[in-house]
């Protein structure tokens, strides 16, 4: 019966929480793959000679902390 | 005896001056040659300026193109929404920022669960929320970054660009526009002298809308003074 304990216990709330964290966490990589996707097409079409670089390296900077996130949350959470 | 009379064009002080160089002289060239070197010369009187990120109008522009640019085709009038429009998701972004300051001790005073969550969980959701709060500000930047019109000497080419999954890029040629007018609504538009160009096009083909322009009264101004040299009005 011990091992049941488990599922009723504040430890899987913080795995349900867990689990829920993850999955908006990997939805919101998602979005951002499509952010940077969409920053370089644009690009393409609008050739700024000074920002062009600001503007994708802002857009590479978010994809790259939002993975750290996710594998931060997956590994301590 | 000439039978009409042609009223030489008086540069009126404080208008922007637009140069065209009819090669009348030169009647030996192709007709495209005469119309290469026509829209080469056009231009709009005054230095060479850059772009900068937050640029909302830009004459002569010097380094920003856009795809399908004909090598001789030069940009004449570079345009973004005015900046002040960007006031509201500005507002809201400070406004995103500091709610953690104000909420978290306001939990804490109502003892509310979420605060009992270990410290790890605590921590790594104040992140998340910091990193949707950049996307949400970010995103909202280039929406209004990669709005943009440009006024060349062969054409009026307008770029929209929203909510990451809308573009749409229309061009004209400048033969093709028939007017400009602007609207310029409201005590705020007034203050900061932004207003609504609409470029309308011959026959079926959409018009231009360059939503809060800045300075529309100029930006009229020079589109019609390059469709009157185009012979359209």
């Amino acid at each position: 019966m011990e091992q049941f304990n488990f599922l009723i216990g504040p430890a899987f709330t913080l795995f349900l929480i867990k689990i829920f964290f993850l999955a908006v966490s990997a939805l919101f990589i998602i979005f951002l793959i499509v952010v940077v996707r969409q920053v370089y097409s644009m690009n393409t079409i609008v050739h700024d000679i000074h920002d062009e670089f600001i503007i994708k390296s802002a857009a590479i900077i978010l994809f790259i902390i939002s993975l750290s996130l996710f594998l931060t949350a997956l590994v301590i959470l | 005896m000439p039978d009409i009379f042609v009223e030489e064009h008086k540069h009126k002080k404080g208008e922007p001056k637009i140069n065209v160089h009819t090669h009348l002289e030169h009647s030996s060239g192709t007709y495209s040659e005469e119309k290469t070197k026509l829209s080469a010369e056009h231009h709009i009187e005054g230095p060479e300026a850059k772009v900068h990120v937050f640029s909302s109008f830009c004459r002569n522009p010097s380094d920003i193109f856009f795809k399908n640019q004909q090598p001789n085709e030069k940009v004449l009038l570079f345009l973004r929404k005015h900046m002040i429009t960007n006031l509201r998701w500005i507002s809201l972004s400070i406004l995103l920022i500091l709610a953690p300051i104000f909420v978290v001790p306001l939990l804490v005073f109502f003892d509310v669960g979420l605060i009992t969550l270990p410290i790890r969980f605590t921590v790594i959701f104040l992140g998340f929320y910091y990193l949707v709060v950049s996307a949400y500000i970010y995103v909202h930047f280039i929406t209004w970054y990669f709005n943009i019109s440009f006024v060349t000497d062969i054409r009026v080419v307008d770029i929209d660009f929203s909510n990451l999954i809308y573009k749409n890029i229309a061009a004209t040629k400048l033969s093709l526009v028939q007017d400009v007018s602007f609207d310029q609504i409201g005590v705020i538009p007034t203050f900061f002298d932004y207003g609504d160009v609409l470029v309308q096009t011959a026959g079926t083909m959409e018009n231009f809308d360059f939503e809060s322009s800045p300075q529309p009264e100029n930006v009229v101004h020079i589109i019609h003074d390059l469709i009157g040299k185009h012979g359209t009005v």
